[in-house]
């Protein structure tokens, strides 16, 4: 036991005094912490300085004289954020908006027929199918005036209150969809970045032929849990302390955020979603972890690993892929996302999505949990059996059924 | 403290690596371990070390099984290697306290042996800004540092200059005067006679001797006689085969058997012009090459 706390601690140090470690956590907080304070920051200069005028985008209006009377005050009320000018001809839409003079135009052809014009069409653009709408609203209107309609009847048709209510019985995934995104990558990540970590340790100890001596000077065992327990802290104290500055900074600085809310979902983390984040990245990060311990001590040199490590990156893929198409297909509930929420190695990003995601009877839960549980000591006692065979193996690349058989001695 | 190996059995898989290997050693005496590549050295001392178990046999100290947590151990690989981008000291408090010795005393004990080995302004530096030699004596510090009982080195001459191996020279024999049990295993003959006081060698997997150095010279068998002549054609013309020339251009006589000597010396004395004549003992290297020489090897590390 001291040995494994010696080993623990020189691991430990190993991580923490590592100025790339060190560099990455501390760049990545204070942007973090930067990003998330700056409308507060910016906030306080302008409001002290001259009320810069937010600048407006600029839209042109190419129409008949009698549309662009009706259409201008229209669209004016449509698109707040534009500043909203008459065109003369399609050669000065095109002149303007390509060299950026104007952000975007339109050139009508009656009130049922328009060309949208912008430099570069984004993926978001929400403009032609606003201005579709308003058009039609605009013809409604008119087609009704012209059956005899007074205005004010118009009027009261066109723009009808309905009133309605959400009421989200289970959860609510437009909510939780970001940070469960975001928590499932940092699991993606830190298991996939932290077991190569642990898998390259040892396979570089075997190719120093530091192993030689350390054989002899510490038990395998105490070898193994000291590198995979010191990788799994200081993960979790690498993530944990971006994941931290980056709530912080939100709560910090909450009323200054977004009315958007996506910086809410994404950092508005409920503390039962944090929990078991904590429970899926130890067991998850566990259980991967022994098996990348024990390619590592199969390896003679550390260019070995590259190629052993193969197939637990696409389990790791495969359950990232799972859960990320599931999450965004909105099927929480599917078939292959419920089997792959118990396999023990998929089992932390979909069970945790699920639970994040949807709502998870707790006996599923705990099935999920006691089976990764499982999985994992089991891949603690495999592991350490490779590893005491492993450590020893000097030369050619041993065969599958060679270790298979060192093993069933072992 | 007497060290003994009882009947150590190693397979791997198939292969037999030891068999009923015995060896016995006490303290304040140094033990050779010789043998070919592949003959089994390093596996007997990692069943020794506990790295592994034997599949038959048992490790004994004073005549009770070893128990390693009252035994210490201290041990410089064949393959020498540390962490190459870990400062000095650092790498050898970990190893100490692998060893269970606390941080504080390791590091003066590390200090003690830096300054002895004369390398006290390497404390700080990262282990692959040194040179060969003094990483190698960053490497005997770890088998030392923490006053162990057993002293295992293997081939430690391999790589030092003469100043080097002299100051390991000195290192051994403190230990040796220190009494501690010091373990040898080399390929290097002279140092081993150097040392030595039992010597076993190993081939194939078996003891196929061992014993007091000086008897094993002693119980050669004295059949042969080193002549140095200015007429060497006479005497080969009258020996034919049993006379052959020696690398230093002296010739080595073989008799038919040990008895013959005294009628044979006698014998050259009337007949030939001779400048000496006396009997050949061999050295360790001769005796190494007639009892490891033989079988093929098989490459096992």
């Amino acid at each position: 036991m001291k040995q494994f706390f010696t080993i623990f601690r020189f691991e430990l140090g190993n991580y923490l005094k590592n100025k790339v470690f060190i560099g990455i956590t501390l760049a990545v907080m204070l942007i973090l912490a930067a990003l998330l304070s700056y409308p507060r920051l910016s906030a306080l200069l302008t409001s002290e300085g001259d009320e810069a005028a937010d600048k407006q985008e600029q839209m042109l209006l190419l129409a008949g004289e009698e549309e662009q009377a009706l259409l201008l005050p229209a669209f004016a009320a449509a698109f707040p954020g534009y500043e909203l000018s008459a065109a003369q001809s399609e050669e000065e839409i095109r002149e303007k908006v390509a060299g950026g003079e104007a952000d975007c135009a339109f050139s009508f052809d009656g009130l049922r027929s328009f060309t949208y014009y912008v430099d570069n069409l984004s993926m978001t653009d929400e403009v032609a199918p606003t201005a579709q709408a308003l058009l039609r609203q605009l013809y409604q209107a008119q087609v009704m005036l012209e059956n005899g309609m007074t205005p004010a009847q118009v009027d009261e048709a066109m723009n009808a209150e309905i009133d309605f209510q959400v009421e989200t019985l289970g959860k609510n995934q437009t909510l939780s969809f970001l940070y469960t995104y975001l928590m499932v990558m940092v699991l993606y990540m830190m298991i996939m970045l932290y077991g190569v970590m642990v898998c390259n340790s040892v396979a570089s100890e075997k190719s120093s032929r530091a192993m030689e001596l350390l054989v002899t000077s510490a038990k395998p065992t105490a070898m193994m849990f000291g590198k995979v327990l010191a990788a799994c802290l200081a993960g979790l104290l690498q993530f944990g302390l971006m994941i931290g500055t980056a709530i912080l900074a939100f709560r910090l600085n909450r009323d200054y955020l977004d009315e958007s809310g996506i910086l809410a979902a994404m950092f508005d983390i409920p503390t039962g979603v944090l929990v078991h984040m904590l429970v899926f990245i130890v067991l998850g990060f566990l259980l991967y972890a022994f098996l990348y311990g024990a390619i590592g001590s199969m390896a003679m040199r550390r260019e070995d690993t590259n190629t052993t490590v193969m197939p637990l990156m696409f389990l790791l893929m495969f359950s990232l892929f799972t859960v990320i198409f599931s999450m965004t297909s909105g099927k929480m509930d599917g078939l292959l996302i419920k089997i792959c929420s118990f396999v023990p190695f998929t089992a932390p990003m979909a069970m945790f999505a699920r639970a994040a995601m949807s709502t998870v009877p707790v006996w599923e839960l705990a099935l999920s949990i006691a089976l990764l549980l499982l999985a994992m000591v089991g891949a603690g006692i495999l592991g350490a059996k490779i590893y005491r065979v492993g450590v020893l193996l000097y030369g050619t690349p041993p065969k599958l059924s060679a270790i298979l058989k060192a093993l069933k001695k072992a | 403290m007497k060290l003994e190996l009882k009947s150590i059995d190693k397979s791997f898989g198939e292969k037999k690596v030891l068999s009923e290997v015995s060896l016995e050693t006490d303290s304040g005496k140094a033990f050779g371990l010789l043998g070919r590549n592949g003959a089994g050295k390093t596996t007997t001392i990692r069943i020794l070390m506990n790295v592994f178990p034997a599949d038959g046999g048992e490790v004994l100290i004073d005549g009770k099984p070893i128990d390693y947590q009252q035994t210490s151990i201290g041990y410089l690989p064949e393959e020498r290697g540390l962490y190459p981008k870990k400062p000095v000291l650092e790498q050898l408090v970990y190893f100490a306290a692998l060893h269970g010795m606390g941080r504080r005393e390791a590091v003066r004990e590390i200090d003690r042996w830096l300054e002895k080995l004369g390398m006290s302004e390497y404390r700080n530096k990262r282990l692959d800004t040194l040179s060969k030699g003094n990483q190698q004596k960053i490497q005997l510090i770890t088998a030392l540092v923490h006053d162990p009982d057993i002293v295992i080195l293997d081939e430690p001459f391999s790589g030092l200059d003469p100043v080097n191996a002299q100051m390991l020279k000195d290192v051994v024999r403190e230990q040796i005067a220190r009494d501690k049990i010091v373990l040898f295993s080399s390929h290097q003959m002279n140092y081993i006679e150097e040392f030595c006081n039992r010597i076993a060698i190993l081939n194939q997997g078996k003891i196929v001797l061992q014993g007091e150095l000086r008897e094993i010279k002693h119980d050669y068998p004295r059949d042969r006689l080193v002549l140095r002549s200015e007429q060497p054609e006479a005497l080969r013309a009258a020996f034919g085969e049993a006379c052959q020339t020696m690398d230093d251009g002296a010739l080595l006589l073989r008799l038919r058997a040990p008895e013959e000597k005294k009628a044979v010396m006698r014998r050259l004395a009337e007949d030939f012009e001779l400048d000496e004549v006396r009997v050949f003992e061999p050295s360790l290297n001769d005796i190494f090459v007639e009892y490891a020489g033989d079988a093929g090897e098989e490459e096992q590390a």
